[in-house]
């Protein structure tokens, strides 16, 4: 072997200036992104998406009234601040037309439905029949005589819709008008709801002071429903908006206390950027320059040099030791949240989320407050999952009988992609989906939402109707995962139309599917399991109350 | 050497495989070359299968929602396709398949050190793939590759048979590694010291260090979780008091320098090919060889990097985040060096060498996507997405496959004396190469986007990447296919082989074409390694060392070759001639059913392709 040149040729001189100019530029970099804290990642206004930037709503469905109990509860800050609040978020999200409409047509709103007495029992969810005035909050179904522009037929429920979209649902509280023909009357399917009632020839406007489900039918035997939603159920239910605003490599960024992290992300992509292309061009150039023809001759070139290759060891020594260096910086601000956040307690199981929040409210979907940092701290009830919250960049794993924790400091309201990251089995695609195929979100609320979100939720779960109450256990506590209420096939059987009927055992003999059969099956799942199915139901004893036992029971009765 | 010829006559020495005939003489064989052959029909084989699997994964995905498969399915076909490609392709291509065969010959050696235990290797991974093949009609295998706790303690599928062919598979790989180790530090010939040995053996040396020093950690990984799932003894499980994050530390301690097993191998031979198809020694040849010795005893440091949303401490994460980067350095060392390798060369672009080019520029993807990953706050979202998948594809796939692809195609003619068809070859890895990229390119925008991954289901939003995903698997598994089958074919159509026909400078390409049962029918002269300068092309896929004859039987399509020196080289090349001592430690009569060097040919070698 040739002995070591002491002086660099000059092909290495050159790979020698390439290397420290390009340690030089990647430092510059860092520091320059380390320095603009607050600035926008590089080329994320112009790249954007436009994959589903801020598509309107087809439905002109108007958002929502403040509600009968939420108004209550919101006299002392009065309308005013409503107003100002949803105008600023407007302002911070001009794409959004649907949501800047989402408390501001409130102050406008003669609240219509019965007001529950402070401090007094609230009443069970029910119909009422109010005056149809003129407000943008109602929906408006038509039948008869031709005009059937919308209701009735269209309100077949399709599960595959995009459940934004759907026209069977109404928010708790605003009006449905019914502009029936000459010849159609609406009659209510169940005896419960009997003011729903529509008389031919007539305009008649109804109202739900909470969550449920409201079937009818016309004289003319065209079936229809309506689900009632609360307004924060609305605004779960809106199309994602991770990719309003986000680069072509990243999604929208809403989490400050990640902006290092995304800075770290564009600077080694600017740095494997100018590598990778610093490479393959000497790759191709030396290919092609050197390539084999007639006459061409390898020449005799040193086989090392170690001045140069200790420059291109101590290059990336340096790059490394910068990359470390920062990334743990940005990351100990990532893992260490502030000492006055909202806290917020959450479960993780196959195949669903429970978010628990201060005042005891229970939810499928991670709701929280604009501008204030969020804690949350996990478990799991059987195997590992992990919390990934793509514009919170945030992700962290879910280990059962043990907690750990994550943080965020939410700057841009809206409705945000929620996904389970540790793979967890059958439907780990599908965490938290829901009977309309909705997945879990999160939703950062305007300032002051959060707060009518607790307050909302929590006066609207007290006076529940028994079967509203197990529908919502059904989703929330991730029945749906395996049963159906279609009839279509899932891992378990089908509730629909099963009550009352004499179901196989795989014991042997049928059984009456009655109460104390449901009951059973939810506390001792495998005591008298059905053929077919296999034995994965986890048993509910202790983790439900008896007047949510109650409500499962009278949602399977509902499904008929 | 004349005397050779005038002691031996005109018969020459049956090549390995037409030595014996029949399944046993294949079955009971000790000879490293068989034994790699074998090796290598198996690996091709869950190739296919574990190529089946993506596609047919790939194809699920190209709608969000259901396509062809329930979840529930699709989740084993993630599965089975992760296990397969790991445990049986990419863990055993290079080393037991490439390296059973070529590495002896390298080192000038008559067979490995021990070539009964080499045979068991091979029958402990056929019993092993055997069971994680027996698994899929036992219900497959639901718990991804990784067989995370307590998701795989609870998993109705036959876990326990898939770890007890995972228990047996690591054994293969001990053995084999324990085996090469042997070799390596006897068989050298006098005169090969430790830095004139290729860096083929340098890279085979790293990587039996690995396999040696950590697999016994998944066995051990293993046997607690089937003792657990078995006898319900609390160790992973947190219900029985166990700890779900421990399986994951144990996991990676094993299944990080996995990673190098699989890497270190495929730099070891992409070191000569750019060497000898670029005519010029390869450019730093100790770091190259320092950067392996490294990155195998780093690679043991950073298993921690896996974890960093596990629940592991913060602490714990700063430390294997630092260690994380020094990985970074020896891997950029190497890449700079191969560059360098091309300058003032004289660049063939055979097959081998577009495999080899393929692989500067996919390692290199690989090596820079790692960065991001290593990055605390990076890692954080990138985690368990689409990116994590693109990289250890590009690295796993687009280095170490597209290596071994490379490999097989460089010593394909020397070990079954065919040509394969070089135009087709030339088609195939190109397809190979844009396939690729096409399939992965497009996961590292979804996966930053925030597109974990193991989804069934996903947001329409991601489906354009999906489906570009989808398209390039098929362009890829096309290609392999393709290559696959045009291989197979060289034995029934391919041209002769001659005994050099990339102008090799190594010993194996002094070894007969295809190899005699020992390897040589006279000592290998050893010569100052990575030298070109008196290798001469004489023909088409035909060279020769100035001043040296071969047997005329090797150059039938030239007659007989004697070289003139065209060129006036001005090296010393002859450095000296020697006797591997191997030759005298491995009694042939041990070898038991093997035939004797000796022997009367059974078949005729000549006989010509049908």
């Amino acid at each position: 072997m040739s002995s070591p040149r002491k002086r660099l040729s000059r092909g290495a001189r050159v790979l020698v200036a390439i290397g420290l100019s390009a340690s030089l530029t990647s430092i510059l970099a860092f520091s320059l992104f380390q320095g603009t804290a607050n600035a926008q990642p590089t080329g994320s206004a112009g790249s954007g998406t436009p994959a589903g930037s801020g598509t309107p709503t087809p439905m002109p469905m108007p958002t929502p009234t403040t509600g009968s109990g939420s108004a209550v509860l919101e006299a002392g800050s009065g309308s005013a601040a409503a107003g100002s609040g949803s105008a600023a978020a407007g302002s911070g999200s001009a794409v959004d037309t649907g949501s800047g409409s989402a408390g501001s047509g409130s102050a406008a709103t003669v609240p219509v439905a019965p007001v529950a007495p402070v401090g007094g029992k609230p009443p069970a969810t029910k119909i009422t029949v109010v005056p149809c005035g003129k407000t943008p909050s109602k929906v408006i179904v038509k039948a008869g005589d031709g005009a059937r522009e919308y209701g009735f037929s269209l309100a077949i429920t399709d599960p595959k819709r995009d459940p934004a979209l759907h026209p069977n649902d109404v928010e708790v509280n605003d009006i449905i008008e019914f502009q029936l023909g000459g010849s159609v009357n609406v009659i209510p399917d169940t005896s419960s709801d009997p003011n729903l009632e529509a008389p031919a020839g007539k305009t008649t406007c109804v109202s739900v002071n909470g969550e449920g489900v409201f079937g009818f039918h016309s004289s003319t035997n065209i079936r229809g429903k309506f689900i009632a939603k609360p307004w924060y159920t609305r605004l779960a239910e809106r199309k994602v908006e991770d990719d309003n605003g986000g680069t072509f490599w990243m999604p929208r960024a809403v989490n400050s206390a990640a902006d290092g992290s995304d800075q770290m992300f564009y600077a080694v992509f600017a740095l494997s950027a100018f590598f990778f292309i610093a490479i393959a061009v000497a790759v191709i150039y030396l290919v092609v320059k050197y390539r084999h023809r007639p006459g061409h001759r390898a020449e005799k070139s040193a086989t090392h040099n170690d001045a140069l290759e200790i420059t291109w060891t101590i290059i990336p020594t340096i790059i490394c030791v910068f990359l470390f260096w920062y990334g743990w910086r940005s990351y100990i601000h990532v893992v260490t949240p502030p000492t006055a956040a909202v806290e917020i307690s959450v479960t993780a199981q196959r195949w669903t989320w429970e978010f628990r929040h201060s005042n005891g409210v229970k939810d499928v979907d991670l709701h929280v407050p604009v501008g204030k940092p969020v804690r949350l701290v996990m478990t799991s009830t059987d195997v590992l999952h992990s919390f990934y919250a793509p514009v919170l960049r945030v992700k962290q794993d879910i280990i059962p009988r043990r907690y750990t924790y994550a943080w965020f400091d939410p700057q841009k309201p809206g409705t945000y992609r929620l996904n389970c990251a540790e793979y967890c089995g059958t439907n780990h695609s599908q965490m938290g989906i829901n009977s309309e195929g909705r997945r879990a979100v999160v939703v950062v609320h305007e300032p002051g939402k959060y707060e009518r979100y607790l307050a909302d939720k929590q006066a609207l779960e007290s006076n529940m109707a028994p079967d509203a109450l197990g529908r919502m256990l059904y989703e929330k506590k991730g029945c749906n995962a395996c049963h159906s209420i279609d009839g279509s096939a899932r891992i378990g059987p089908s509730f629909y139309k099963d009550f009352g009927t004499m179901v196989p055992l795989a014991s042997g003999g049928p059984v009456k599917m009655d109460e104390n059969y449901i009951r059973e099956s939810v506390l001792a799942p495998q005591a008298k399991a059905r053929p077919g199915y296999p034995a994965s139901m986890p048993s509910f004893e202790g983790s439900l109350k008896e007047a949510e036992i109650e409500g499962i029971i009278a949602f399977i009765k509902s499904l008929k | 050497m004349a005397t050779t010829e005038r002691i031996h006559g005109p018969m020459k020495e049956p090549d390995f495989l037409n030595v014996k005939k029949g399944i046993g003489s294949w079955l009971y064989t000790l000879d490293h070359k068989r034994i790699g052959m074998m090796y290598l029909f198996g690996i091709l084989f869950s190739l296919l299968l574990g190529g089946a699997f993506a596609l047919l994964l790939r194809t699920e995905l190209w709608s969000p929602g259901k396509t062809i498969v329930s979840q529930d399915t699709y989740n084993q076909f993630f599965t089975l396709h992760g296990a397969v490609m790991v445990f049986l392709v990419i863990i055993p291509g290079i080393p037991a398949a490439l390296g059973n065969i070529i590495m002896p010959i390298q080192l000038g050696a008559p067979d490995v050190a021990f070539p009964k235990l080499n045979l068991a290797s091979f029958y402990l991974w056929t019993s092993g793939a055997l069971l994680l093949v027996i698994a899929i009609p036992f219900g497959g295998l639901d718990t991804g590759w990784t067989l995370y706790t307590p998701y795989s303690l609870e998993s109705k599928t036959p876990v326990l048979i898939a770890v007890l062919g995972v228990f047996l598979l690591g054994f293969s790989s001990i053995f084999t590694g324990l085996n090469f180790l042997v070799t390596i530090h006897k068989f050298r010939p006098q005169g090969m010291s430790w830095f004139s040995m290729p860096l083929n053996i340098w890279a085979i040396y790293a990587t039996a260090i690995m396999q040696v020093l950590a697999t016994p950690v998944l066995g051990i990984t293993v046997l607690l979780l089937a003792v657990e799932r078995f006898a319900h003894i609390g160790i992973f499980d947190p219900t029985l008091g166990g700890d779900p994050v421990l399986f994951q530390h144990f996991f990676w301690f094993y299944s990080h320098p996995a990673v190098y097993i699989m890497i270190i191998p495929a730099m070891g031979v992409i070191s000569e090919i750019l060497s000898t198809f670029s005519r010029k020694p390869i450019f730093g040849y100790r770091f190259i060889a320092y950067s392996s010795i490294s990155l195998a005893l780093l690679s043991f440091l950073v298993w921690g990097h896996h974890m960093f949303v596990s629940g592991q401490s913060r602490l714990a994460n700063m430390v294997f985040s630092a260690l994380t980067f020094t990985v970074g350095i020896p891997a950029a060392i190497k890449v700079f060096n191969w560059v360098a390798t091309l300058y003032k060369g004289d660049i063939r672009l055979k097959v081998p060498m577009l495999y080899a080019l393929s692989f500067l520029l996919l390692f290199t993807i690989g090596g820079l996507t790692g960065l991001f990953l290593g990055i605390l706050s990076v890692d954080v979202h990138l985690h368990d997405t689409y990116f994590v998948v693109a990289h250890f594809h590009y690295v796993m796939m687009g280095s170490t496959l597209v290596a071994f692809l490379g490999a097989l195609h460089h010593w394909w003619p020397k070990f079954t004396g065919r040509m394969y068809s070089e135009s087709l070859g030339k088609v195939c890895s190109i397809g190979v190469f844009f396939g690729f990229n096409l399939t992965f390119l497009p996961q590292f925008v979804m996966g930053a986007r925030g597109m974990p991954r193991r989804y069934w289901d996903y947001d329409p939003q991601y489906q354009i990447f999906h489906q570009l995903s989808t398209i390039g698997a098929f362009v890829l598994g096309m290609s392999l296919f393709i290559t696959v089958i045009y291989l197979m074919a060289s034995f029934k159509i391919g041209k002769k082989a001659t005994r050099n026909p990339w102008g090799g400078s190594s010993l194996e390409w002094q070894a007969p074409t295809p190899p005699p049962l020992y390897n040589f029918e006279k000592p290998p002269v050893l010569h100052e390694l990575y030298n070109y300068d008196d290798l001469v092309e004489v023909g088409e896929n035909d060279w020769q060392r100035i001043g040296e004859t071969y047997d005329p039987d090797d150059h039938d399509d030239h007659g007989e070759a004697h070289v003139e020196a065209k060129t006036a080289p001005a090296a010393e090349p002859v450095a000296a001639k020697v006797e591997p001592v191997a030759a005298k430690a491995d009694d042939p009569k041990e070898s038991a059913d093997e035939a004797k060097p000796d022997a009367k040919p059974e078949a005729d070698d000549n006989k010509e392709p049908s």
